[in-house]
């Protein structure tokens, strides 16, 4: 028959919905966040925007100022001649005025090619444009006076000065339309940054909204895990204790048949020489020795259950919390074999025990090494069930820190690829109801809670199970602890 | 035995059982009878003694090492189909009695032995087998 291999652990897992819609939320939450930074740094763009158009518009006014001042000082030397009657000296200032104004339009004029604003290039491109007719108009003015002066004809001079200031009125006149574009220019632009800002922290004050939603979401979920997880853990516990618990009631079961048999068979011995003794005493032909001998033979048969019926008690109770103490390892084992030895009898399989002369003692918990034992022998019984040579054998040694119990039998062995796996809880090779899968899980708990261990010896050449448990333990309390 | 009926007549009874003070208890019964009585610890030591001496009924116990009752009851039907076999059961797990007459058996006596109803049945099935 092929062995069927089962674990829980490997049961496929099923991704619950709620996992879903967790991973979900989170998603959107950090999608949320990270539009909320991307957010924020636009809003600090923006104001950085702000400050560089603020500075933009204020170069440009330094670049006006400059302007006004050097279109004022081309404007004097016209004026000023006829009060210094210095033709050439007022005629040099007025060329190196006329320097400074050409250097502060064309600087004008380039800032001014630099605005993303067509309308704006346009604007300031125009206004610039009739200064610079203006100042030119000026300098011809003034020069026509330096001219007519020097002819001395002050005359036409005094005329074209009058001219010179009409002009001036007029280049004033056009400076100011300037300036007010370039105001203007610069709260429409500003207003354009704040409007832009507003609309960015509308967006943000939404996504903080959404993210509040979405945080406030996955914490209330997370409390809904939270408590599913709890109660999973709960069922699990639950689960696991009953498992337990069905391990105990099947382990016995298993065992009440045998159990039963040994029981009934010397209770039909009991009865039947009861039934002797009775009939011999109705007939008044009574054999004193036949007497003796059935009252001995009826004691040592009821010795003989109350054994077995010791060895069932230690088995039934649970012993997990007993404290450890010094125990005898042949106690142990005969009485644990009490309960399996008709059994393997009945299966016709050899049980071979070996324990040294003088008695092994073992600092334990008996109730749990018989478990320990009562298990090794009954998987080593279903193991040989098919070999056509069948013994179980057990020995008892004593190391120098540890004692060891050893179950051997001569079945097939383990199979390699299972070895790693014989301990796992639920893992077993046998039948649909024919094992639970934790005896093994549970013996090696158990020689844990000695502070020992139960493995399988891989290098022998039969199934064999080492017990090993320390002499010494580092202290009741923690051996409880750990158990 | 005054109360016990008189056996039909010399028969041989064939007793296996792997507990040697019940299986004395029981020959004992059946020599007091005038039974000659052959016993046995298990089913292949009964088998030898079952093939080697003429037998008329055989009681046996059903768990047994190194044979059960089973086995033995499949190995005298096989050789001779009318001669009765009796089992005794320790009740639990053993073999039921529908399915021990399945196999031909012609009765069960549970444990502890009701010692008077084992003498009936094993008289009861000479009767029934002669």
């Amino acid at each position: 028959m092929q062995p069927r291999l089962s674990s829980l652990a490997a049961a496929p897992q099923v991704r619950e919905r709620w996992h879903l819609i967790y991973y979900v939320l989170a998603s959107f939450d950090l999608l949320t966040i990270i539009g909320s930074l991307i957010l924020c740094s636009s809003l600090v763009g923006i104001f950085n925007g702000s400050v560089d158009v603020h500075n933009g518009w204020m170069t440009r006014f330094d670049g006006y100022e400059r302007l006004s001042e050097a279109i004022a000082r081309v404007d004097d030397p016209g004026n000023q001649v006829f009060e210094t009657h210095d033709i050439e000296g007022e005629s040099r200032k007025l060329d190196e005025h006329l320097a400074e104004f050409h250097r502060a339009h064309r600087e004008m004029v380039e800032d001014t090619g630099t605005l993303a604003s067509e309308l704006q290039r346009g604007v300031l491109v125009a206004d610039l444009k009739s200064v610079y007719t203006g100042v030119q108009a000026m300098e011809q003015t003034s020069r026509s006076i330096f001219v007519h002066l020097r002819k001395g004809d002050h005359r036409h001079a005094a005329s074209l000065s009058a001219r010179m200031d009409h002009t001036y009125a007029s280049l004033n006149r056009n400076l100011s339309l300037l300036r007010k574009h370039v105001w203007e220019f610069e709260k429409h632009d500003l207003h354009e940054q704040r409007l832009r800002a507003q609309a960015y922290i509308g967006i943000e004050r939404w996504f903080a909204a959404v993210v509040l939603v979405i945080v406030g979401l996955v914490i209330w979920y997370g409390r809904v895990m939270s408590r599913r997880v709890m109660e999973a853990r709960r069922l699990i516990e639950q689960q696991r204790l009953q498992m337990l618990a069905n391990y105990r009631l099947s382990a016995l079961g298993e065992m009440a048949g045998g159990v039963a048999h040994e029981i009934n068979n010397p209770l039909a011995i009991i009865k039947a020489r009861a039934e002797m003794l009775r009939e011999q005493a109705e007939s008044g032909a009574c054999d004193l020795a036949e007497v003796v001998e059935t009252t001995t033979t009826i004691e040592r048969t009821c010795a003989r259950i109350a054994k077995i019926i010791k060895g069932l008690r230690t088995f039934s109770r649970s012993g997990d919390g007993d404290p450890a103490r010094p125990e005898s390892v042949r106690r142990i084992v005969d009485e644990t074999l009490e309960l399996c030895r008709e059994k393997l009898r009945s299966q016709q399989i050899d049980l071979r025990v070996s324990l040294p002369t003088a008695d092994l003692v073992m600092n334990c918990r008996a109730t749990e090494i018989s478990q320990v034992l009562l298990n090794l022998v009954s998987n080593a019984k279903d193991a040989v069930a098919d070999s056509a040579e069948k013994w179980i054998a057990i020995e008892g040694r004593e190391l120098h820190d540890a004692i060891e119990i050893s179950v051997t039998d001569s079945g097939p062995g383990v199979p390699v690829a299972i070895r790693d796996k014989i301990m796992q809880p639920f893992f077993t090779t046998k039948e649909i109801g024919d094992g639970t899968g934790l005896g093994l899980s549970i013996s090696s708990g158990i020689a844990r809670g000695h502070f020992g261990s139960l493995r399988l010896d891989v290098e022998a050449k039969h199934t064999h199970f080492v017990l090993r448990i320390p002499k010494t333990t580092p202290s009741p309390e923690s051996m409880r602890n750990v158990a | 035995m005054s109360t016990a009926p008189a056996p039909v007549r010399q028969k041989t009874v064939l007793v296996v059982d792997d507990e040697p003070e019940l299986r004395k208890c029981v020959v004992r019964d059946f020599t007091r009878l005038g039974y000659t009585v052959f016993e046995a610890g298990n089913g292949n030591e009964a088998l030898e003694i079952f093939l080697r001496h003429p037998v008329d009924a055989v009681l046996t116990d059903v768990r047994m090492p190194q044979g059960t009752g089973i086995y033995l009851l499949e190995e005298i039907r096989r050789r001779h189909p009318t001669i009765p076999v009796v089992f005794l059961i320790t009740g639990y797990a053993d073999i039921g009695e529908s399915e021990a007459k399945g196999k031909g058996a012609y009765g069960i006596i549970e444990k502890p032995i009701d010692r008077k109803a084992m003498i009936a049945m094993v008289e009861k099935s000479l009767r029934d087998s002669a």
